[in-house]
């Protein structure tokens, strides 16, 4: 009886931390950056939120194998994929412009690589990556875009960032905004 | 209870007068004290008396049981009904294998689910689906567009000051000389 106690006990224990474990192994990726801070500098919710992860990607991965077969390959190397864009007043703007600053300290300190840091007119904007056995791992961006807002985004995952760019310029980002905003508001 | 095989007395008979009156003897028995009585005048009146008493008994209205005692007795049954169970539980002879049919159930449950999770309703809608396809193709173009800015950045940046203008310099300098010839 005591050695079925026991099992028992640790089993669901074990259970316990396979569940647990999900979400904590993605925050122990190396390409993962924890964005969460940002929000208690914005009063406003984000005007614009992307939260994907594992298996919805992956399921999105399948819905566009057969059409966009590149776009497919993509998904499927995807772990995570997080966007925040938030509007910024005149008078935030030198606070977001310094912990953006301590934040690419970290991400330096992190191991990360910055490949674009450009300071022009009123946009300042970061890009980095996270090289981890010679494959790219993770991507951080923090761009503060014109006087009108700041976005941050990290995407986890595989990354080829040549395969990226070249699907990136096929689309128009103005038409994927809108259909955005149309699915979102048919729902 | 007395010998069958002998006659009985009227002492015999009268100490097993009530148990005659109740027919809560042997047949036998209930035969001979009939066939004594039907013979001897004393043991008759005795019998009469006997059921006389009996009917009176019989008569009398009955007596409430006190509360006092009613209640005693109902809290007693429910205290060794509740020490029934309490013993049951504390001996874990209950909870032991309850616990573990309910883990054991559970963790089916679970394993069931993920081995299956595939064949059976997605968690996500379809709508989920595209739309999370719309956010990954905004995200990638986001960056395409963030790449090409930089990239016209970059290229303005180190062509301007280190190509555009010593060229421009250079062919002024080439437009000024011809222009002094």
């Amino acid at each position: 009886m005591k050695t079925i106690k026991i099992m028992t006990i640790m089993l669901v224990l074990l259970f316990a931390v396979a569940l647990f474990g999900q979400e904590e192994s993605l925050k122990k990726n190396p390409g993962y950056f924890n964005l969460d801070n940002i929000r208690t500098t914005f009063s406003d919710e984000p005007t614009l939120e992307i939260n994907l992860e594992g298996f919805l990607l992956s399921m999105a991965a399948s819905a566009t194998k057969v059409a966009e077969p590149d776009l497919a390959e993509v998904l499927d190397n995807l772990l995570y994929v997080r966007v925040e864009r938030y509007d910024l007043p005149r008078d935030k703007r030198d606070e977001v412009q310094g912990k953006n600053g301590e934040l690419a300290k970290k991400l330096d300190k992190e191991g990360w690589e910055r490949v674009v840091r450009v300071r022009e007119n009123e946009d300042d904007v970061y890009v980095y990556l996270k090289p981890e056995n010679k494959k790219i791992v993770g991507i951080v961006v923090m761009a503060i875009e014109g006087s009108k807002s700041v976005l941050f985004a990290n995407i986890v995952g595989n990354i080829d960032p040549d395969q990226i760019g070249r699907l990136g310029n096929r689309w128009d980002l103005n038409h994927l905004d809108s259909a955005r905003w149309e699915s979102r508001r048919r729902r | 209870m007395k010998s069958t095989s002998k006659k009985w007395t009227c002492s015999d008979v009268q100490d097993n007068i009530e148990a005659y009156l109740d027919t809560a003897l042997p047949e036998q028995e209930m035969q001979l004290i009939k066939l004594h009585v039907q013979d001897c005048h004393g043991c008759q009146g005795e019998l009469k008396l006997a059921q006389r008493i009996q009917q009176s008994l019989r008569t009398l209205p009955p007596k409430p049981c006190p509360e006092v005692v009613t209640s005693s007795t109902l809290a007693a049954v429910r205290q060794q009904r509740y020490a029934k169970w309490r013993n049951a539980l504390l001996h874990k002879r209950v909870w032991r294998p309850a616990l573990a049919g309910a883990s054991f159930l559970l963790l089916a449950l679970l394993l069931l689910d993920r081995v299956f999770w595939h064949d059976t309703a997605p968690p996500y809608s379809s709508e989920e689906v595209a739309l999370a396809e719309l956010d990954v193709k905004w995200t990638i173009a986001y960056l395409g567009n963030l790449g090409k800015k930089t990239g016209v950045t970059v290229r303005d940046q180190v062509l301007e000051p280190e190509v555009v203008a010593p060229l421009q310099e250079a062919l002024r300098a080439v437009i000024g000389s011809e222009n002094e010839h």
